[in-house]
């Protein structure tokens, strides 16, 4: 019996540490599946990866690609897809998401307060959302620049691929959320910001926006202007080097970004846009991009939602549909999924799965993890997609992507494996 | 799909019901479908026969009796109705503010037009047991109903469930606190119940003029048999059922500690054969101690994973409660769910055999709740609950077509309005699709019958115009085949 256990013991280590220079060290890798989703809509069937250095070395059909002699396999049953991307993941930043120190805050960067070893990083790399970008919380009007970042473990600075994101303006009720009301009795409010309402907040943008293009324009005419970090940042925005992100839900908000988009001068990608589907043509004239999400749920109750988001979905004004993503990627929208950086059953995988029950092909729906993202943040050399010379981040499914029966069955980044099982 | 309806189906969505309930005496006929029923085999192209709202027959050869509303149903899968062992949805307010509330019944608090019955219904569920929530010490009494109806008394289907007991810490108490209100509880009881039992000797020697000649001792001996539910107080009359097993107990047990209190209680109270334990996701470490149990265990949706860090390293350690449960030949059903199916396909893609994720939305399910012999599954003698769907039931794709609860047609999903307006766009294309190929269906046909048409013609022509003098019996034979090609088309048209 214990001589048993013992031998038991030995070979699990023999086949741990096989296992490990297997998938732990960057040697070469021979991924073969059925399926192959390359991520620009063509699909290998019996297709090999070849991962050498972090990097994608050959891909293609079995019968073309040859495997060279001593290469180390892994043959898999089910389909393998680029690593998923989540291009608005507030989530990541924890409690620091929301600076409140001042109502325009684009000097900001979201790497400086980001964790690059929480839990839930690992989470997200563990069930194949493998770039995130970093994105701040809604309680100020313009708030920090995102950063776009590998999940999973390791070296930080091999981690960033870009830290100079877009800073974000915020049009739902967040910034003005707690400055209206005093909190104590004597009337004396722990908030003393300005914005009390929406006009407010969008009067704090404007005049913010408004001394960033004066600046501009002296700097042009010759002027001199002295560095300000915040403003230099808004001049970069209005000067088209940078995209304004804008956290809008409902229909007025994404109108007041188109109005101060063409006011000012500016592209712009819209954050969650719950009602987006009902500005298709302001969306279609100023060339923006959304970024849907997250949704909550297939059927259309609440149930396993909190009470503060249920307070907000069942939010009478808002005006939300299942079938946004639809309406926009047929009205020629880039159109990306977000889950806000969520892991598990509000993940991204889930939302894309949600996404293509209420009306995407599953081609459509993985663009809009994989490759759109990658586009709108301008990392699509990187990842994206499955292409001799990228990133080798690649999630093998058990079967079908997004299938509710398929899982995840190993995740790489960078041609490394991610530890850990998903549930 | 085409639906020939003999008789007019009084089509119920969004829970609006015009008619009472034990009007019908339909018999309906379902056809041509894929039947998954839980118990047995798949049947390819089987015929399902409900009447009176029982499954009277399954099967390939099953017919149609002449008086049956027959629903073609090719191409598409049946399969049972969907059963939520255990929630508190559809209540107005889950939990009461005492901690012993098993004087109540969720009956009262139950809102039949609840939005959580609209999608109940839409997600293919059709029997729900409603219990209050784990936030007391014993909660009221449950009830099983069905997602369609106005009033409480129409979408009942078992009256009274039981009751819940939670032996985790609840409502600000600690697990000690808990189980001394508890105890405290069953003690109260016991010396009521000996104070009722001398009462009603007494009452029964002085009725007919007699005397007690016995002493308290002898007299609360003697009266117990007397006890009858009737003559219990409100609060303690259900703890009475349950000790005598005509209501169940359903316990919460959070934590792997609650399990063997709450088998110990159960054994020491006399409930412990119609208990079922509702559990926490921890609980599959006294896995050991559920194996003893007659009836299946019931797992919240939220409850599937267990994580807890490893307390050297802090590194993450999840574990997949089902899995355990199986592995230890546990039988389980999952509860919590408007879309039971997703649940279903979250188990299958960690590892759990389909039949037994099957099992664990619907017969499991109906055992949980001690009708297992009446819900569950689709074989005869059992409620006629059968959900035709567009696919397989765990395919992401797959949505709910329609829903017949005991025999009734009470969903149809191309007549739900609040699921188009949810869907515009996306719902619209399906349907244009839909309409697409039926449209192309049709023009093939009727391409199909022209040629036929043409074909005879010539041949009829050719053998006209070149050998007129040919027999009459030739003609005839040219014109059967013909004949025999035309028929189907206008048949398969006219099946709208």
């Amino acid at each position: 019996m214990r001589l048993g256990q013992l031998a038991a013991m030995m070979t699990t280590l023999v086949l741990w540490s096989a296992l490990s220079s297997l998938l732990g060290a960057q040697q070469t890798l021979a991924i073969s599946a059925e399926k192959i989703y390359v991520g620009d809509g063509t699909i290998i069937e019996k297709g090999v990866i070849i991962v050498s250095g972090g990097k994608i070395l050959a891909i293609g059909p079995g019968s073309q690609i040859e495997i060279p002699r001593g290469t180390r396999r892994l043959r898999v049953r089910g389909s393998v897809t680029p690593g998923f991307i989540d291009a608005a993941a507030d989530a990541l930043l924890g409690a620091s998401k929301d600076e409140q120190s001042s109502e325009v805050t684009p000097e900001g960067r979201a790497i400086d307060g980001l964790d690059f070893g929480s839990l839930l990083m690992k989470r997200l790399a563990r069930e194949g959302v493998t770039t995130v970008y970093a994105t701040a919380g809604n309680s100020a009007v313009i708030t920090a620049q995102g950063a776009t970042v590998k999940t999973g473990t390791g070296d930080v600075q091999n981690r960033i691929l870009t830290r100079d994101g877009a800073p974000k303006l915020v049009l739902i009720s967040g910034p003005e959320r707690g400055n209206a009301r005093p909190r104590n009795p004597a009337g004396i409010s722990d908030f003393t910001r300005l914005p009390l309402g929406r006009m407010g907040g969008i009067f704090v943008a404007r005049s913010a926006l408004g001394q960033a293009k004066d600046r501009l324009r002296i700097a042009k005419a010759g002027g001199k202007v002295a560095k300000n970090a915040a403003f230099d940042v808004l001049g970069e925005v209005l000067s088209g080097k940078r995209r304004m992100r804008v956290l809008a839900r409902r229909q007025n908000e994404v109108s007041t970004a188109s109005r101060l988009a063409k006011e000012f001068g500016f592209s712009y990608v819209i954050e969650q846009g719950n009602e987006a589907y009902k500005n298709i043509r302001e969306l279609k004239r100023d060339h923006a991009a959304v970024i849907y999400g997250p949704m909550r749920s297939s059927s259309p109750s609440m149930a396993g939602v909190s009470r503060q988001l249920r307070r907000f979905f069942t939010d009478p004004n808002l005006n939300k549909i299942l079938s946004t993503p639809r309406v926009l990627i047929d009205a020629k929208i880039p159109t990306a999924l977000t889950a806000g950086g969520n892991t598990g059953e509000y993940g991204l995988a889930r939302q894309a799965m949600l996404a293509m029950r209420c009306g995407l092909s599953r081609a459509e729906a993985l663009a809009a993890v994989t490759t759109v993202p990658a586009q709108l943040l301008g990392v699509q050399d990187r990842v994206g997609t499955l292409k001799v010379g990228r990133d080798a981040d690649l999630i093998v499914w058990s079967g079908e992507p997004l299938d509710a029966t398929s899982i995840q069955s190993h995740v790489f980044i960078g041609g490394r494996r991610v530890a850990g099982k998903v549930f | 799909m085409m639906i020939r309806l003999f008789a007019t189906t009084a089509v119920l969505v969004l829970a609006v019901c015009t008619t009472t309930w034990a009007q019908f005496t339909d018999k309906v006929l379902i056809e041509g479908a894929k039947i998954i029923p839980v118990v047995g085999d798949v049947i390819e192209k089987g015929n399902i026969l409900i009447e009176n709202g029982k499954i009277v027959a399954v099967g390939v050869d099953v017919k149609a009796p002449f008086d049956a509303k027959v629903i073609d149903a090719s191409g598409k899968t049946v399969f049972p109705g969907m059963i939520d062992p255990y929630t508190s949805s559809g209540l107005d307010i889950p939990n009461e503010s005492v901690p012993v509330a098993s004087f109540v019944r969720v009956a009262d608090a139950i809102d039949p037009s609840a939005r959580y019955f609209e999608n109940a219904l839409r997600g293919g569920l059709t029997s729900i047991h409603i219990a209050q929530g784990a936030n007391a010490v014993i909660s009221g009494v449950t009830r099983v109903v069905r997602p369609i109806g106005m009033m409480v008394s129409e979408i009942t289907v078992e009256a009274e469930g039981g009751l819940g007991i939670v032996f985790s810490a609840a409502g600000g108490r600690d697990v000690a606190g808990q189980l001394a209100t508890l105890r405290g509880t069953f003690r109260s009881f016991d010396r009521y119940l000996k104070r009722l039992a001398e009462k009603l000797y007494e009452e029964e020697q002085k009725k007919d003029g007699g005397e007690v000649r016995v002493g308290p001792k002898e007299a609360r001996k003697l009266g117990a048999k007397l006890i009858k539910p009737s003559k219990i107080e409100d609060r303690y009359r259900n703890l009475w059922r349950i000790r005598h097993g005509e209501l169940d107990v359903y316990a919460h047990c959070s934590r792997a500690m609650d399990v063997q209190t709450a088998l110990d209680f159960a054994k020491a109270q006399g409930f412990a054969d119609n208990m079922t334990i509702v559990l926490g996701s921890e609980t599959f470490k006294a896995v050991r101690r559920l194996k003893k149990l007659s009836r299946p265990v019931i797992l919240s949706k939220s409850q599937f994973v267990h994580r807890e860090a490893d307390r050297m390293t802090q590194e993450p350690i999840d574990t997949f409660v089902p899995d355990v449960l199986m592995k230890n030949g546990i039988e389980f059903a999952i509860a919590g769910s408007e879309e039971p199916w997703y649940e279903a396909a979250r188990l299958v893609r960690n590892g759990i055999p389909r039949q037994k994720a099957l099992e664990a939305i619907t017969l499991n399910a109906a055992k949980a709740i001690g009708l297992g012999a009446r819900l569950g599954s689709i074989e005869p003698g059992k409620d006629g609950n059968i959900l035709i769907l567009s696919g397989d039931p765990l395919d992401t794709m797959t949505w709910v077509e329609h829903v017949f609860i005991e025999g009734r047609h009470v969903y149809d999903n191309k007549k739900d309005l609040r699921l188009r307006h949810l869907l515009q766009g996306a719902f619209d294309t399906k349907l244009a699709a839909d309409k697409k190929s039926a449209a192309a269906l049709e023009a093939k046909n009727a391409r199909a019958d022209k040629e036929a048409k043409a074909k005879t013609d010539e041949k009829s022509k050719a053998s006209k115009g070149d050998k007129p003098a040919k027999s009459d019996e030739k003609s005839k034979a040219d014109s059967k085949p013909s004949d025999a090609k035309k028929s189907p088309a206008p048949a398969g048209g006219s099946k709208n």
